[in-house]
């Protein structure tokens, strides 16, 4: 299946796209530095987004992001056509935003605690109905999650990564991928019944 | 019940992606044939459908990639004020030239006989001696049970998992730690069954991962 990049504008990778990535990483393997920038131009706002989503710091994720091309430049020589270029470099982003969130443990367990404690005052019956209300909820129960669970949650419903893909990308099993995704929907439960009947908005 | 049809734990599992339409057609007909007949499965349908909505609305702040991809470029040039050759090549060239480095002050420590480690390591904290740092190799333990483990020993993780064995090295945080601590946290490592193993450490490994491996 297909890696959605863009959603404003609905754009799809799919065979041709991939083949255009290859290319221009033919082109960064032999130093070419406007390849690199095309590819940069690229994935720069999906490797923001999902390095924000899993590191929670938008700095922290600009520079992810600029570690994880320096990593596209330095190792395009690597890549060996096993997977799409789009998975190659999302697996890349993954680890790098992981070790970001993994030295930052003390911060972030602290931080989800907080989110933790204000999760589980929320009520169902107290809650806004207003779609911006519930999208901010629902972003705090997120940052809630573990990072592992909030990656597949987002490769799974923004980047539209099949399970397959993800494995590839967070490097584990297919099964683990959907036990994490699981594990995600089990801890959101509490907002989900009145985001189904708000979905409609 | 047919031999492909689908148990309601396998169906459940499945249903993120039946919602963003990523199974295959074997695999998305005998998940709709299960959640037609399932209620539990219908209202979680449901719901993710909802969740799915949420979380591609979801904004960020819009930056400039241009203003981002000329600090890389930056980065680059820096590079190759250094080096000359291609990418690949001036990897090779700086990996060079930091084992010169490391077997220079090894030689140097050699000659004046002083037990600090060597580059390609950096310390973190310079003027204090020794630092508060731990080597630790978890034998099976998942991330969550590490986060756990090293919150409790007061420490953070300053390097690691390295790429080969999954060494992390730790640091006791707090300004108060002494030796003592430090022997604390270790003999309290080496007891927890999930921990393979766990020593003192001088020096924080550098970045050395290869974050390119292809899966």
């Amino acid at each position: 299946m297909s890696m959605s990049f863009d959603r404003k504008r609905e754009h799809e990778t799919g065979p041709d796209d991939d083949r255009a990535d290859a290319e221009l990483l033919a082109r960064v393997r032999e130093a070419d530095r406007e390849a690199l920038h095309a590819l940069y131009r690229k994935y720069y706002h999906p490797l923001l987004r999902f390095t924000y989503r899993l590191t929670g710091q938008l700095e922290i994720a600009q520079e992810t992001v600029n570690d994880v091309m320096l990593v596209v430049w330095r190792d395009a020589a690597s890549f060996e056509g096993r997977s799409k270029v789009a998975t190659w470099i999302m697996g890349i982003a993954y680890r790098k935003a992981m070790k970001r969130v993994r030295r930052a443990w003390l911060w972030s367990s602290r931080h989800v605690a907080e989110i933790d404690e204000r999760f589980e005052r929320f009520s169902p019956e107290e809650a806004p109905t207003e779609r911006m209300e519930l999208e901010d909820l629902l972003g705090r129960a997120l940052e809630a999650l573990p990072a592992e669970q909030r990656a597949v949650v987002e490769l799974t419903y923004f980047f539209g990564c099949s399970y397959d893909e993800i494995a590839k990308i967070v490097g584990c099993p297919v099964n683990t991928v959907k036990t994490r995704m699981f594990h995600a929907r089990a801890k959101l439960k509490a907002l989900l019944p009145r985001l189904g009947k708000d979905s409609s908005r | 019940m047919t031999d492909d049809a689908m148990s309601h734990d396998e169906a459940v599992l499945l249903l993120p992606w039946l919602v963003s339409g990523t199974l295959d057609a074997g695999e998305r007909e005998r998940v709709e044939r299960h959640v037609r007949g399932c209620v539990t499965c219908r209202a979680e349908l449901a719901e993710q459908r909802a969740l799915a909505s949420l979380v591609r609305d979801r904004p960020i702040v819009p930056l400039s990639a241009e203003r981002d991809f000329e600090r890389l470029r930056q980065a680059l040039d820096r590079n190759a004020s250094h080096c000359s050759l291609g990418p690949r090549a001036a990897t090779w060239a700086v990996a060079a030239s930091i084992t010169i480095v490391a077997i220079a002050a090894l030689v140097a420590s050699l000659v004046v006989g002083t037990r600090e480690p060597v580059a390609p390591y950096r310390t973190l904290t310079q003027g204090e001696t020794p630092p508060m740092l731990v080597d630790v190799v978890f034998a099976d333990a998942s991330d969550d049970e590490i986060r756990a483990l090293i919150d409790s020993l007061g420490a953070e993780i300053v390097a690691g998992p390295s790429p080969r064995v999954g060494r992390y090295t730790l640091r006791l945080v707090g300004g108060r730690a002494t030796e003592a601590d430090l022997d604390g946290v270790v003999r309290r490592l080496r007891d927890d069954e999930r921990v393979r193993f766990a020593a003192r450490a001088y020096s924080v490994p550098t970045d050395d991962s290869s974050d390119a491996r292809e899966r």
